[in-house]
């Protein structure tokens, strides 16, 4: 569909879009994505996913990192571009159980537990957010995590903010000094998402990890981007993106 | 003013009527299912499933695919359930899709073809077959059958003998010419031809200095290899007398329409 892109923000190489998109809005479960179809100049063959953010009242809401052709093309659009969108598409996030959930993001990868947040919020699931990044300018939607009532601890590298280190320091602290049922949910680069694998297989926690990897058709159909899950390949387009993390072979 | 009748788009293929040149590609549709929430099937032709194999094959190894300019790479590896598998858990979902299904068919060993071919006899709401002589990416068989008239036409003339259902055969552009072999399949008894598959072509991973796809080289298909099938097309639709199925970087109307001039021409 051709979706109204209302509003864009840019800050250093992210971008905030606002879509008016009702039918995929509608549809959305956190986790899921959308492939996004760029055109003009070196405009890509292939569409690009993008985690959806946010999903409420008709639109729908992405945060993005200009990192590649695709990426750039859409962070450079301005207010009323018409914007060609697939969605929502892939299987996301577990929502039922009332265990309290700790949310693990790393860069732009915060972006689907936004979503994630605000659905487990509304089923009055506790909530505490990780946000990790290099420096300051990496630490996303921390004032919008705030806002929807989840506990947030920050992390940066180079120590600018919150924690020195890695986000999965603070994230082990928090599981050694309290150790209550949790279920962790992370999102982010690979070395982050093997990290939370390993801590929840140490403190004996369910986790779910959303994967990223290169799309042909995000359909299902190709069968271009499979991963070995408990020893088989299974599509990270349509049987994820959202893994249970120790159902996924990390050295395949 | 009188109210037009839409004009008939339908066409014939030895016995099969399609209602619409229209036909999904091998490959490009799964199963059918996977895209029930995109496509509008009574809108089509026909569609082709993904190839089937007489076992399971979980396919190559990652990365499979890779972007080109205007296209792209795969190298998947013929990954499918396998024959039985299909007509258990696949078949049932594709016979009520409110189109044609083709089934395509690959094997290693023109003996595996033929189980394959013999295992769908016994299944019923299959408009044809399409045989996959043309598999760029599997070590053995798929193409080696495509590119020896003389191995080609026996295979498809044993597939004759056990099927009376239409039978298309699935060419590869990756031989000096494609007539002498457009010519074997018709001779041995092809209903029609489908030209063409993917081309084969390779890219280089620049930072670690190796070929991007684990299989090394891939199918390239795309808008980048439109004016390849469509002079393939051109010039064995000049050759045989069956009908010529154009297939390969078709992704607008007025790309399907230079297939179809292109088919008429000669």
């Amino acid at each position: 569909m051709l979706a109204e892109l209302l509003s864009i923000r840019r800050f250093g190489p992210y971008a905030h879009l606002v879509l008016a998109a009702p039918a995929i809005a509608r549809r959305a479960r956190p986790g899921q994505f959308v492939e996004v179809r760029l055109s003009g100049e070196g405009a890509p063959f292939w569409r690009r996913p993008f985690s959806i953010c946010r999903a409420a009242d008709g639109r729908v809401e992405l945060l993005i990192k200009a990192r590649g052709r695709g990426s750039a093309l859409l962070a450079a659009l301005g207010p009323g571009a018409k914007v060609d969108v697939l969605g929502p598409l892939g299987k996301g996030f577990t929502l039922t159980g009332k265990t309290p959930r700790l949310l693990v993001g790393g860069g732009y990868g915060i972006a689907p537990l936004l979503f994630l947040a605000q659905v487990l919020k509304a089923k009055k699931i506790p909530v505490e957010v990780f946000i990790g990044g290099r420096c300051e300018e990496d630490l996303l939607l921390r004032r919008e995590m705030k806002l929807a009532g989840a506990k947030v601890t920050c992390s940066t590298e180079d120590g600018s903010v919150g924690f020195q280190g890695r986000v999965t320091m603070p994230l082990e602290v928090r599981l050694r000094q309290t150790p209550s049922p949790v279920r962790l949910a992370a999102c982010g680069p690979h070395g982050l998402l093997q990290a939370v694998t390993r801590l929840a297989q140490t403190y004996q926690v369910p986790a779910e990890v959303s994967l990223e990897t290169v799309l042909a058709c995000g359909l299902g159909v190709c069968n271009g981007c499979v991963v070995k899950i408990k020893g088989e390949y299974q599509r990270v387009c349509k049987d994820g993106p959202v893994f249970s993390a120790q159902d996924v072979d990390w050295h395949a | 003013m009188p109210k037009q009748k839409p004009a008939s788009l339908s066409v014939r293929l030895g016995t099969l009527e399609l209602r619409n040149p229209v036909i999904l590609a091998s490959g490009t549709c799964g199963y059918g299912t996977e895209l029930e929430d995109q496509v509008d099937f009574s809108t089509l032709g026909a569609l082709v499933a993904k190839s089937v194999t007489l076992t399971p094959r979980t396919g190559n190894p990652m990365p499979r695919v890779v972007e080109c300019a205007a296209g792209m790479l795969n190298a998947i590896g013929l990954a499918n359930v396998g024959v039985e598998a299909f007509c258990r858990e696949k078949l049932p979902a594709l016979r009520r899709l409110p189109c044609a299904v083709i089934a395509n068919v690959a094997g290693s060993t023109a003996e595996e073809y033929l189980k394959v071919v013999a295992r769908l006899e016994s299944e019923a709401g299959l408009a044809g077959l399409e045989l996959n002589v043309s598999c760029p990416n599997v070590h053995a068989g798929g193409l080696e059958f495509g590119r020896d008239p003389g191995v080609l036409g026996e295979l498809v003339a044993a597939v004759r003998e056990i099927t009376r259902r239409p039978l298309w055969v699935k060419l590869t552009p990756n031989v000096t010419d494609i007539v002498p072999l457009a010519l074997a399949a018709e001779a041995a008894g092809a209903d029609a031809l489908t030209v063409s598959n993917t081309l084969v072509g390779m890219r280089m991973d620049l930072e670690h200095r190796r070929p991007v796809l684990a299989n090394v080289t891939g199918g390239l298909s795309g808008p980048a290899i439109k004016p390849v099938a469509l002079n393939l097309v051109y010039k064995t639709a000049g050759a045989v007398k069956i009908p010529v199925i154009g297939c390969g970087g078709i992704s607008t109307a007025s790309d399907a329409l230079e297939f179809l001039m292109a088919g008429e021409s000669q």
